[in-house]
């Protein structure tokens, strides 16, 4: 293992994660389909100042730190959301110690193996992760109201709207990546504009169905259309749950991307990986803990935009700006 | 060393060695010189030294040439030139390389008046001849197996590839035992990088005894944690043959059956000869069948647990109602009755192995069909449970891979229990570290998991060999792990 990675690893890594939380969270924090709009735009001037900057994080003693801190606190956000989720939506007897215990456990294995390993499992499950997805929401189709849509279309806030586009996370896992690539990460731009249209396209199907309103009468509106997608039943009568084990999948390697590339720049930080993993996992166990869970969706939208002005704008924009100076 | 410096150093070494036959005799008619002839009794082939040898020793060499005093002032070049009539001699200076031909079989010959040591290639042990295939059963195609002979392994080889880069490098391992290891590649295929590395860890391998293929492949493979074999063994010469020409690389081990093929991924466990021999639709659909039975074979009782304990909202009413009612007046929890259902089994499918083959078929009937009836019908275990063990069992036999079943079978404890304490997220979750795992494991720098994952897609489209076997004309590339190892040179 030599923690490189390649162009169509970054690209599965891109897309799966984009299927994980920004799906989840894009139905909960927008009013209205040209917000969804808005978002997705900057995210993706986002990812194309990530591609284009020559930042390389592992080369950087202060960037390490910054991106470990911003991964961190991501990662205990990330976790506490999922721990809710999996807690509402399967396993409601159960103590939420355990279920954050075994994703801290999964994410410090996933870090010791390396960002190569979560890279190659990535590449591996990419196909099962996206036609499932994507057949579920396509089955939900025929049960969109294009009603839903009417009067949907309208300017609320669109600066708030494009500060949003922090919290699609595709942008920063480039920058995070870019520097295990073995090539450039230029060519990434392919998936970059499939996630993208594939969370718009996902979100549209959510409002279609489920209307904008709906969407915040219920906690999780994704797994609304899991539950009521009219899925033909030749087969197995029950389907939801093939479909929630592929989220949780597209979830937990978007939690050990973090993690992973965290113990990755505590590694150049001096730190032996084998306590940079030890540490980083007890560390992220109490703080998700110590974390209240009924407003990690609202922190995480806070962090993202409040950190990625930096980790992800204004950084990457100094190395464009310095490559330009030095042409 | 002097003859009797060596014929003594020789004595001292086979002191109290009853399986030895040693002998001096003179030679030339007028006895001019001395011979020390030495071998172990029943390692050689006697009718050949004695003809060959002793025989052309004792009269030929006296009477050749016809009507001329022989002259024995070189008695080596006389004998080694007149004297013997088999091509396979070697010359030695080396007394102690000397003694370990002849604990391999062979016969050394010490000569008066010459420091140089003759060994005569006459080994002859009682070895097994080629048998069928007992672990790797091929319905069509050749039906001959590896023995434990090294020399009829690699001819087992050599018949079927009859190419000058077809190389056999022949090392001997193990610190007191000195077994003999045959490395074979071909040349123009095989990453020579790798083939050195080879060499170079067997050449290092500080072990005093090789028992086994098995044992070496202990010493060799990567990570010695992992439950999963990161080099292949096969009984199957067809299947060597063939994976030398894909650039991999053959070890055979004297005294094993089985030879090792290196680098192994994933894929490599779920190919069986067969399917190269017959029609490529019918292999794809079996080799389909196989990972889906891969997957069940770890994966069913714990998503059986998972759904019935936590999740059972996920299943079909009707048939939860069904598992619910089987299980009404079962007292076990249904995690124990997995387990010791499974242990049971466990031990059923080991007493299969130790017991007798002509009582083998008594013990399926009484251990599966009998008690576990009984036990369904005391409401011991529900029938469901029964049914799970029993299709996971048959599903790891549709793997034709012994090593990877091994694997499989204790990977699915470790599901049982992630999906008992935390249902289907802990399945999702117990899957995660099973895939992570694999995808941080490498044999010989290859990424196991490939070529699902660590090749180019370019790559992946040429090989056409994996979940699916293409047809043989839709196959653009056929040197499959020269490509992988070429692609990990890249990083």
């Amino acid at each position: 293992m030599n923690n490189k990675i390649s162009i169509a690893q970054l690209q599965a890594l891109i897309i799966i994660a984009a299927l994980g939380f920004e799906i989840l969270i894009m139905p909960m924090v927008i009013s209205s389909t040209f917000e969804l709009c808005f978002i997705i735009i900057a995210g993706f001037l986002l990812c194309l100042l990530a591609v284009n900057s020559d930042i390389n994080i592992q080369g950087n003693k202060l960037l390490c730190f910054i991106y470990s801190v911003k991964n961190i606190l991501v990662a205990v956000l990330l976790i506490r959301i999922l721990t809710d989720v999996v807690k509402d939506v399967l396993l409601n007897d159960i103590l939420i110690y355990q279920i954050i215990f075994i994703i801290v456990l999964s994410a410090g294995y996933s870090a010791w193996k390396g960002i190569e390993a979560i890279a190659r499992i990535s590449q591996m499950l990419f196909w099962f992760v996206v036609i499932g997805t994507i057949y579920i929401y396509l089955m939900a189709v025929p049960d969109i109201d294009l009603g839903n849509f009417a009067g949907d279309f309208y300017f609320k806030n669109i600066i708030k709207s494009c500060l949003f586009g922090f919290v699609m996370n595709t942008a920063e896992i480039i920058i995070l990546i870019k520097s295990y690539l073995k090539r450039e990460s230029k060519r990434a731009i392919k998936a970059v504009i499939l996630s993208f249209l594939l969370v718009f396209a996902i979100t549209l199907v959510i409002i279609g169905k489920i209307g904008i309103n709906g969407m915040k009468r219920v906690e999780y509106p994704l797994f609304e259309i899991m539950y009521t997608a009219n899925l033909p039943n030749v087969f197995i009568k029950r389907q939801e749950g093939i479909f929630i084990a592929l989220w949780i999948i597209s979830a937990l390697v978007s939690v050990f991307i973090y993690f992973g590339t965290t113990v990755s720049f505590m590694e150049h930080m001096n730190i032996k990986k084998k306590s940079a993993t030890i540490m980083l996992m007890i560390f992220t166990f109490a703080l998700v803990l110590f974390y209240n869970g009924t407003k990690a969706v609202r922190t995480y939208c806070f962090l993202q935009i409040l950190g990625g002005i930096i980790t992800a704008f204004v950084i990457p924009l100094i190395y464009i700006f310095r490559r330009n100076k030095i042409e | 060393m002097s003859y009797l410096e060596n014929k003594k150093y020789v004595e001292d070494k086979f002191k109290d060695w009853g399986d030895i036959v040693k002998r001096e005799f003179p030679i030339g008619a007028h006895r001019e010189v001395k011979v020390f002839i030495i071998y172990i009794d029943d390692m050689v082939s006697r009718d050949m030294l004695e003809e060959e040898i002793i025989k052309n020793f004792m009269v030929n060499v006296r009477i050749s040439p016809p009507n001329k005093e022989v002259d024995f002032s070189d008695p080596y070049d006389l004998l080694v030139n007149g004297g013997v009539t088999t091509a396979d001699i070697k010359e030695s200076n080396d007394i102690d390389e000397a003694i370990l031909e002849v604990m391999s079989g062979n016969t050394l010959i010490l000569i008066e008046n010459s420091d140089k040591i003759l060994i005569i290639s006459s080994k002859g042990f009682p070895k097994r001849g080629v048998d069928k295939p007992e672990t790797e059963i091929a319905v069509q195609g050749p039906q001959e197996a590896f023995a434990e002979s090294i020399r009829i392994n690699t001819v087992l080889i050599r018949r079927r590839i009859r190419s000058t880069d077809l190389k056999c490098v022949q090392k001997k391992v193990g610190n007191i035992s000195q077994t003999d290891v045959a490395v074979m590649y071909m040349e123009n295929i095989a990453d020579k990088r790798l083939v050195n590395k080879i060499e170079s860890m067997l050449d290092n391998l500080n072990v005093d005894m090789i028992y086994d293929s098995g044992f070496l492949e202990q010493y060799l493979e990567g990570n010695e944690y992992s439950p999963f074999p990161q080099i292949q063994l096969t009984e199957r010469p067809d299947k060597v043959a063939a994976e030398l020409v894909e650039g991999r690389i053959a070890l055979v081990v004297d005294t094993s059956p089985f030879v090792i093929l290196l680098p192994a991924v994933l894929a490599s466990f779920y190919q069986a000869s067969e399917d190269y021999y017959q029609r490529w639709e019918i292999m794809s659909f079996i080799r389909i069948i196989r990972y889906i039975a891969g997957f069940i074979a770890f994966a069913l009782p714990g998503l059986y647990i998972a759904t019935t304990i936590y999740n059972p909202s996920m299943l079909p009413t009707d048939l939860v109602l069904a598992m619910a009612s089987a299980r009404q007046r079962v007292p076990l929890p249904t995690v124990v009755e997995i387990v010791i259902l499974e242990l049971i089994f466990e031990a059923l499918r080991e007493a299969g192995t130790r017991i007798p083959a002509s009582i083998g078929s008594t013990l399926g009937i009484v251990g599966g069909i009998i008690i576990g009836q009984a036990a369904v019908d005391a409401n011991l275990v529900s029938p469901m449970a029964v049914i799970i063990i029993s299709v996971t069992a048959i599903c790891s036999f549709a793997i034709p891979n012994l090593a990877l079943v091994s694997a499989y079978r204790l990977i699915k404890y470790f599901i049982i229990f992630m999906s008992a304490i935390a249902g289907l997220f802990g399945f999702v979750a117990g899957f995660l570290f099973v895939l992570l795992h694999l995808a941080g494991l490498e044999s010989f720098g290859v990424s196991y998991i490939a070529p699902f994952s660590g090749v180019s897609e370019d790559e992946y489209d040429k090989v056409k060999d994996t979940i699916f076997r293409f047809p043989y004309k839709k196959r653009k590339e056929s040197h499959f792990y020269k490509k992988l190892e070429e692609d990990v040179n890249e990083q």
